[in-house]
This record gives C-alpha cells, sequence and structure tokens, in this order.
C-alpha cells in the first residue's frame, strides 16, 4: 500500500522536481554555513554592491554583507522555525484530533468549537498576543503559527478519524474487548496516516508563508538575523535602486513554498489516488 | 431568518466580550504595559455612580467593564502613551481597512466565481489548466512577494501604476490585488469543483433530460448550488484575508488599522496594539455574522425551517 | 393504436481500456400509445444503457454505432442541439430511480414545476401554478397547495416520485421513460406508484416505458414485457405469455427467482441463476447465455441465435423446445 503510493509519487514528475529543488535548498542552507565561506554578520563598508564573482555570487548589500550567506542562513531560520511550527501544529493537533473524535461527545464539540474560533483569528494577532506575553523577537513566534495552523490540521485528521470509526472493523475489536489505546495506535492511526503526511506537507507550506510574513512585517525574528522575510523588510528602501536585494529573498521564499506546495499536492494524489481523482 | 440571525448576533456578542477580557487580561497585566484602567473611575458618568453606589474595588472584573463600557459607550478604545487623540485615530484609519477589506471581497467574487464557473464549463481545456497553474502560484505565494513582483512589474518595468499613496482609485488596483490573490485562488478551485460536482449529479441529468438550456442548467442550478461550498470557503478565507490586508497596508503606506497596529508593535505601544486588537475583532465577528447569514440565505434547509419556525438552526 | 417509439437495430458500444464492448445488440422495440412495455433484466444487463440511449445521454464514452430511435416517425439519434432540446421537453418525460437526487434541492416544489412548465411555453405565473396543481393532483397528491411550498428534502420519498412523475408528464409528452422509478422506495408505497403509472397510462394513452430488475414489479402493470440479457432481447411477448409459456431458458431461470407466496413452503425450490453475470468484454460467437444455459449444447457456443417469433411472442433461441 505504502510502496504504491511511493511508487506513484516518483512517476509524478512535478512532484519529484518540487521535491530535489527543495532538497538541494535545505541541504544547502545546512552546508553552505558549515564551510565558513564569508561570515553573514561581517559588515564591509567598503565593498557595498559588489560586483557579482565566486566569492560574492549575489552581490552584497547596503553594508557590504554577502547576501549569499545571508540566505543561506536565513533559510535556516525561515525553514527551520517553520517546521517548528508545522511540528507543533501536527503533533498537538493530531493528538487533540484524535481523542476528541475518538472519544466524541461534549469534548469534541468543544474542541471543534474552540478550533473554529482560533481559524477566524488571523494569525498575526495570535503571534501578537504570544510575543507580548513570552517576549519578542526570539523565535516564540513560531509556536504562535503552529497554534495558527492548528485548526486546519483538526479539522483534517478529526474527518479522518471519523472516518475509520465508522468503519466496521474498530467496533468488532470494540466488542472483542480491545481497549482504545489498542484501537487508537493498530487501527486509527495506521489508518489516517496519509491523511497526516500531506497535511504536514500542506502546513509546512502555511507556515513558511506565515513566518515569512511575519518577518516582512518585522514583527518576527529581530534584525541583525538574516529571516528571509526579515530580509525583504531591512532592504525595501532599496528596491528602486538595487531591487535584486529585495528580488532575491523574496524568490527563494516563494521557490520554497511552491515547492512543498507541489510535494504536498504529489503525496496527496499518491496516497489517496481515488478521492481526489476530478481534481 | 431573523430568529437566526438574532441568534448568530447574540452569539456573536458573547464571542466578543470573551476575546475582549482574554486580550484585556493579557495586556494588562503583562510587564511594562501601563495601561489605562488601574483606577476604575474617571470620567465621572453614569458607571462611576455605579461602582460608588456599589462600593466596587478596582478588581480584574470591573476594571474590565469599565473598559467595555467606555468601548461602547464613547468609543474609547484605549489610551495609549505617544498618541493624544487615539480614539479619533482608529476611526480614521478603520474606514481605510474597513475599504480595502471590501474591495478585496468584491474582487474575489466578482473574479473569482465566473472564472471558476468558466473553468468548471470547460474543463480539461486550455483555459482551465491555465487557470489551474496560475491558482496554484497564486494559492501558495505569500501575499508581500506577489506585491513586490507586481511593484517590480508595473511600476518599476512598466510604469503603469503608481505603488504608494491612497488617494486616487488605481492606487487601490495593486493593494486590492494583494489582497485578494491567496483567497481568490481558493475560490476559483471550489467554484470549479464544486460545479463540476454538481454538473455530475443526478438532478443534473434529469434537467438536461426535460429540455431545458445548457446555459439555464449551470446558472440557475448548478451555480446556484455550489455557491454553498464557496461562501463557506470564503468565509474561511476571512482570516487571511485580514493578514493579507495588514501585509497591503504595510506595504503600499496605507493608514490603515493593520498598519497602526504594526507601528504600534514595533515601537511597543500597548494602547495603539489593545484598540487596533479589538478594532479588528469587532470587524472579523461582523464579517463572520454577514457570511452566516448568506450561507444560510443560499441554504434551502435552514431558509426553510425558519419559515415554519421550527428551531433546528 | 399507434406506435409511439420504435427503437430498429440499435447498437451501442463502450470504448473502455481493454477495448470497445458492444452494450447493446440489434435491440428492437415497439412502443404504442396507452402501453406499458416493462424492460426486465439483471443489473449490467444493458437497461440502463437503453434508457440513456433513448434520452441521448450516453457517457462520453459511449457511441451510437447503427440503428434508429423513432420518435413520431423522427430519428432522435440524427438530432442535435435545438432539435433535440424540443424533442426531449415535447414528447418525452423521464423519472428516475432515486427521486431526491433527481430534484434541484434548492427550489421549492413550486419553483420548479413553473420552470418546467415554462420549457415548452411562455406562461404568467398563476397559469404555471395552476397547471402544476392539476397535474399533481392528478398524480394522487391530496394537499397540492403545501406540497408546492415545499423543498425536496421535505417530502417522503413517495411524494418526491409523485412530483418526479408529475414534473415529467406536465408538458403532455407522448412517452413516459420510467427507470427503475419503484427501487428507491418503500414496497406498499411502490405498488400505489404502480398504480398511478397504470392510471395515467390508461387516461392519458401514455405510453411508457417502465425500466425494472424485477419480474414480479412487471408483472404489476405491463402490458408487454422485454427481457434483456448481455444486451439483447432475448425474449418478448404479451404478459401473459411471458409469465404462462416461458420460452427463452433466461426467462424460465428468471421466473424461478421469484419466491411466492401462495406455493407451500417445500413445494418450490428458489432457484439462483448459476455462473457469472455475462460480461460485455469476451466478444464470443454464439448465444450470450451459453455459458449459464442449462440446456445448452455444443452448437450454442457457435452459432448466435436468430430471433423467432411467433403470434407477438419473440425469443431468441437456438433450441426448438426447452419446456
Amino acid at each position: 500500500m505504502f510502496k504504491r503510493a511511493m511508487k506513484r509519487f516518483v512517476r509524478n514528475k512535478t512532484a519529484m522536481t518540487a521535491l530535489i529543488i527543495f532538497l538541494v535548498l535545505v541541504l544547502s542552507c545546512i552546508i553552505f554555513p558549515l564551510l565558513g565561506y564569508n561570515d553573514y554578520a561581517e559588515l564591509h563598508l567598503e565593498n557595498q554592491y559588489a560586483p557579482v564573482s565566486l566569492r560574492h555570487p549575489f552581490s552584497t548589500d547596503n553594508l557590504g554583507r554577502d547576501v549569499f550567506s545571508r540566505i543561506v542562513i536565513g533559510g535556516r531560520y525561515t525553514l527551520g522555525l517553520s517546521f517548528v511550527a508545522t511540528f507543533v501544529a501536527l503533533f498537538f493537533g493530531t493528538l487533540i484530533a484524535v481523542v476528541s473524535a475518538y472519544k466524541g461527545g461534549w469534548l469534541d464539540q468543544a474542541v471543534t468549537g474552540v478550533s473554529q474560533a482560533v481559524s477566524a483569528v488571523p494569525y498575526v494577532l495570535i503571534v501578537i498576543i504570544m510575543e507580548v506575553s513570552l517576549g519578542w523577537g526570539k523565535g516564540y513566534y513560531s509556536l504562535a503559527v503552529g497554534i495558527a495552523n492548528m485548526p486546519a490540521v483538526i479539522a483534517r485528521v478529526r474527518a479522518a478519524v471519523l472516518k475509520v470509526r465508522q468503519r466496521e472493523f474498530i467496533s468488532a475489536a470494540r466488542v472483542a474487548g480491545k481497549s482504545d489505546l489498542h484501537n487508537v495506535i493498530f487501527h486509527v492511526l495506521r489508518n489516517i496516516y496519509s491523511t497526516v503526511l500531506v497535511q504536514f506537507c500542506a502546513s509546512y507550506a502555511a507556515s513558511i508563508v506565515a513566518c515569512s510574513v511575519l518577518g516582512y512585517l518585522e514583527i518576527g525574528i529581530s534584525s541583525p538575523t538574516p529571516e528571509w522575510g526579515r530580509m525583504v523588510a531591512d532592504n525595501f528602501h532599496l528596491i528602486t535602486t538595487r531591487g535584486y536585494l529585495v528580488f532575491i529573498p523574496c524568490l527563494f521564499i516563494s521557490v520554497s513554498v511552491l515547492c512543498v506546495t507541489m510535494i504536498s499536492h504529489g503525496l496527496r494524489d499518491a496516497l489517496d489516488p481515488k478521492e481526489y481523482q476530478h481534481d | 431568518m431573523l430568529k437566526f440571525v438574532v441568534k448568530r448576533i447574540v452569539t456573536a456578542i458573547v464571542i466578543l466580550l470573551v476575546s475582549m477580557f482574554a486580550v484585556f487580561t493579557l495586556l494588562t497585566y503583562i510587564p511594562g504595559s501601563r495601561l489605562g484602567y488601574m483606577n476604575i473611575m474617571g470620567n465621572g458618568d453614569l458607571l462611576d455612580h455605579i461602582f460608588e453606589v456599589l462600593k466596587v474595588q478596582p478588581s480584574l472584573i470591573s476594571r474590565y467593564l469599565r473598559y467595555v463600557y467606555d468601548v461602547f459607550v464613547h468609543f474609547h478604545f484605549a489610551s495609549g502613551f505617544r498618541h493624544h487623540d487615539l480614539n479619533a485615530e482608529i476611526l480614521s484609519r478603520t474606514r481605510f481597512t474597513l475599504l480595502l477589506t471590501l474591495a478585496g471581497f468584491v474582487f474575489i467574487v466578482v473574479i473569482g466565481i465566473p472564472v471558476g464557473t468558466m473553468s468548471a464549463r470547460k474543463k480539461g481545456s486550455l483555459f482551465d489548466r491555465a487557470v489551474s497553474v496560475c491558482s496554484m502560484f497564486l494559492a501558495s505565494i505569500p501575499p508581500f512577494c506577489l506585491a513586490i513582483y507586481l511593484a517590480m512589474i508595473f511600476c518599476l518595468w512598466l510604469r503603469l501604476l503608481p505603488v504608494f499613496g491612497f488617494k486616487e482609485l488605481r492606487n487601490f488596483i495593486l493593494p486590492t490585488i494583494t489582497i485578494a490573490s491567496s483567497a481568490l485562488a481558493n475560490t476559483i478551485q471550489t467554484c470549479r469543483f464544486a460545479i463540476i460536482e454538481e454538473l455530475n449529479k443526478p438532478y443534473v441529468k434529469y434537467l438536461r433530460t426535460s429540455g431545458r438550456k445548457e446555459t439555464a442548467i449551470l446558472f440557475g442550478h448548478a451555480l446556484r448550488n455550489a455557491m454553498l461550498p464557496v461562501i463557506s470557503v470564503i468565509k474561511e478565507m476571512t482570516a487571511s484575508i485580514f493578514v493579507s490586508t495588514f501585509i497591503a497596508e504595510w506595504f503600499y503606506a496605507i493608514p490603515g488599522i493593520g498598519y497602526y497596529l504594526i507601528q504600534g508593535i514595533n515601537s511597543r505601544d500597548y494602547g495603539v496594539i489593545m484598540a487596533s486588537t479589538m478594532v479588528i475583532a469587532i470587524v472579523i465577528i461582523v464579517f463572520n455574522i454577514v457570511s452566516d447569514v448568506l450561507y444560510s440565505c443560499f441554504d434551502p434547509k435552514l431558509r426553510n425551517a425558519e419559515i415554519r419556525g421550527e428551531q433546528n438552526v | 393504436m399507434t406506435e409511439a417509439l420504435c427503437i430498429k437495430n440499435l447498437n451501442v458500444t463502450y470504448r473502455v481500456s481493454q477495448g470497445t464492448r458492444h452494450v447493446l445488440r440489434d435491440v428492437s422495440l415497439t412502443l404504442k400509445k396507452g402501453q406499458i412495455r416493462a424492460i426486465v433484466g439483471e443489473s449490467g444487463c444493458g437497461k440502463s444503457t437503453l434508457v440513456n440511449t433513448i434520452i441521448s445521454r450516453l457517457p462520453a464514452n459511449g457511441r451510437i454505432e447503427s440503428g434508429q430511435i423513432l420518435i413520431d416517425g423522427q430519428d432522435m439519434v440524427s438530432l442535435k442541439g435545438d432539435g433535440l432540446r424540443r424533442m426531449r421537453f415535447e414528447k418525452l418525460g423521464v423519472v428516475f430511480q432515486d427521486p431526491f437526487s433527481a430534484l434541484d434541492p434548492s427550489y421549492t416544489v413550486e419553483r420548479q414545476i413553473i420552470e418546467t412548465v415554462n420549457i415548452k411555453r411562455k406562461t404568467d405565473r398563476k397559469t404555471a401554478v395552476r397547471m402544476g396543481m392539476e397535474m399533481l393532483t392528478a398524480c394522487g397528491i391530496r394537499e397540492p397547495q403545501e406540497i408546492m411550498k415545499k423543498y425536496p428534502h421535505e417530502l417522503s420519498g413517495g411524494l418526491q416520485q409523485r412530483v418526479m412523475i408529475a414534473m415529467a408528464l406536465i408538458n403532455e409528452p407522448e412517452i413516459l421513460i420510467a427507470d427503475e422509478p419503484t427501487t428507491a422506495l418503500d414496497v406498499t408505497v411502490q405498488k400505489e406508484i404502480l398504480k398511478l403509472l397504470r392510471k395515467l397510462a390508461d387516461e392519458r394513452q401514455l405510453a411508457v416505458l417502465f425500466v425494472t430488475h424485477s419480474l414480479d414489479v412487471a408483472a404489476m402493470l405491463a402490458d408487454r414485457i422485454a427481457v434483456f440479457y448481455g444486451g439483447q432481447v432475448v425474449e418478448e411477448g404479451r404478459i401473459e405469455d411471458i409469465f404462462n409459456f416461458p420460452l427463452h431458458p433466461y426467462t424460465q431461470a428468471l421466473l424461478k427467482t421469484i419466491p411466492s407466496i401462495e406455493y407451500g413452503k417445500n413445494e418450490r425450490k428458489l432457484m439462483p441463476i448459476e455462473g457469472e453475470l455475462f460480461s460485455f468484454l469476451d466478444e464470443n460467437e454464439g448465444c450470450c447465455f451459453a455459458p449459464r444455459c442449462p440446456y445448452a449444447r455444443e452448437t450454442c457456443f457457435r452459432v448466435s441465435p436468430v430471433i423467432k417469433e411467433n403470434m407477438g411472442h419473440s425469443y431468441a433461441c437456438l433450441l426448438e423446445e426447452v419446456l
């Protein structure tokens, strides 16, 4: 079942291209800073807007800092913090959804109500409240982004669990005296993993968008740290004269979000071909 | 219908009061915030008299009540320490935000539903595939990236539109696109999918065999039934449309409430944060009520329950 | 009595990934005014394809290879666009299996009826409503005013089906095609609907093509029965002939699957038909029922039977006497 799905995924050219591009992106964010090529924070005021060269593949910014190394480090923050957010959303979201959908009753109603209410709040407000109470500019916002992502995760996973719960083998297992824990681990989780996996990618894409938006609005991480959205904000005043300083981080954000979206579409098609054949 | 609307409004007021309480508590207790309302008396009005008579101590609840009273009776949202006339400021800024958001919603409905319908009608055609690819791009690119691309193309390269300013109508073209982009893409896809689903349903088969015109079936029946999922997706997107509005305000330097909020955050002005948050909360709740009422207009099950006075809403 | 519907040598194929399936083979049928013809067959025998072909709603991979569908002397197969549309609302009324999903959920009965009336002629609202009320009453609905104001989901299955029939008949078609109209209903409601169809056919000289999978339902109202197997008409005749002297082995087998209360407990055994249902994929020569036929001989697998006719009772079997 899983193997066949993976085969279908590998045959999907768009998704595979997206996966390869994204892996290259992630690996370069991990590896290049380790080579000690350039320092991302070192100022070289004499070397503003250096010509493109091997040493400065993306030139330098207004303070003479190497753009390439800033991008590579920024990727660590953008992609890493959104990964944390996604992990928070998925882990707690799945946990809450499985328990509430499996138990049902007032708990389920309460969870659905609260998650609907949370989903009506713009995530910027959630982040602000979080930052106000935990402290500014330290990356706590990734938790808030995770919380903002949770309603979507809860809705999807909950629907999947309800679908599984209706099926007969669960009642059969219950009649056979199996405990709820046993049922959840052996039947429910096995049947919703595809939903969770697809939702992971969708959530990751949404988190990258959210984190870079927060960086752009200067609510996210504070300034010298080169988060991609923050880089756009920092160089925004140069858009008419040195457009590339704005364009390059923008491009990286767009490409990584697009890649993750395409991977999630590919996964969805591969894991659940029947459900989405009309798409 | 009336019953349903009243019920929704009552629920909304409760939600509003609860969320106001949450924000109020948080912002009053964080260190460094010197928000007002430490002293619950002050304006010398009716509420002061009541508090005096009841000998109320300045507890959290009474301070909260004072706050709610001020908001709804005096339109006094908060007192900041940088702006003297914070409330006038808030009200004038809310106008811009409302204008922008409404423009965004209109854009989404006016472009999204026709394009989605056309796409479903010509399923599999070049147009359909082009729309699918475009909407995938639009749905995934962050709004500010789109705004930057648009600014680079239309303002810096083609020099067709101005980037900044908010006086003329054409100043609003790019902000509206920025606000609408991702919700528009979602609306198009939902509308397309819903209409394809409707067209495959048995009642459409019946309508066709009854000799109706294809366009009459598409617009009179399929589109009408597809409106329910479309409305609910637009409702789900409301929060993200507001985020896009903040971004558009920040990007195009439009003095709306979002711009004010972000300024307030960057200068740690808790009065501004509190006032803007409250206004945004009120606006969102109103939008939610409107979309619920719209939904009930299109849902025969809700509508008829109300006609016969049943209470299964 | 004149012929309302005449189907001549109809051949329909489906293109599928494994090749083409020949789903209707040389189907010929006639239907007179005031007559109810039942088409009986197991699921997958091609009877719904026949309905879809008549109403020109074949799926995209279906194709009419040859043959004619004549309604009042006009060939439906060659019609397109507005001509086809005109034909549909002037001559044809259709009732489907599931009345609930065949009604648009978001309009009241009244609106749907007015709209249907307005396809044929432009009338004012009042006339349309009056016509609708009359039609609903004719379809056995006692409080038409009340029903008119309701949404489909507020009606019971029987009422929904009556509304469907009323809507199908409101433009006074000559032919009513009923595709298993009672399968989704309760047994008691089912009988009422059958009675209603009989009454309407008699009163309005309506030609009814009644598709069903059960012989006993067909027996309750039909004048003539056509038994379908493997996309062919294997036996056709008056209802008495079919029930009393079934000539084709398939009809005989089908009759044995009907439980009967009059017979004692053990006097007659219910006989399921052995073997797999005919698949349209293997383009075998010979009789399509041969693999499941208890009387099949070696020739049955080689030679396709031709239709033999005797006093309005025809059947397609090689064997002279199988009784």
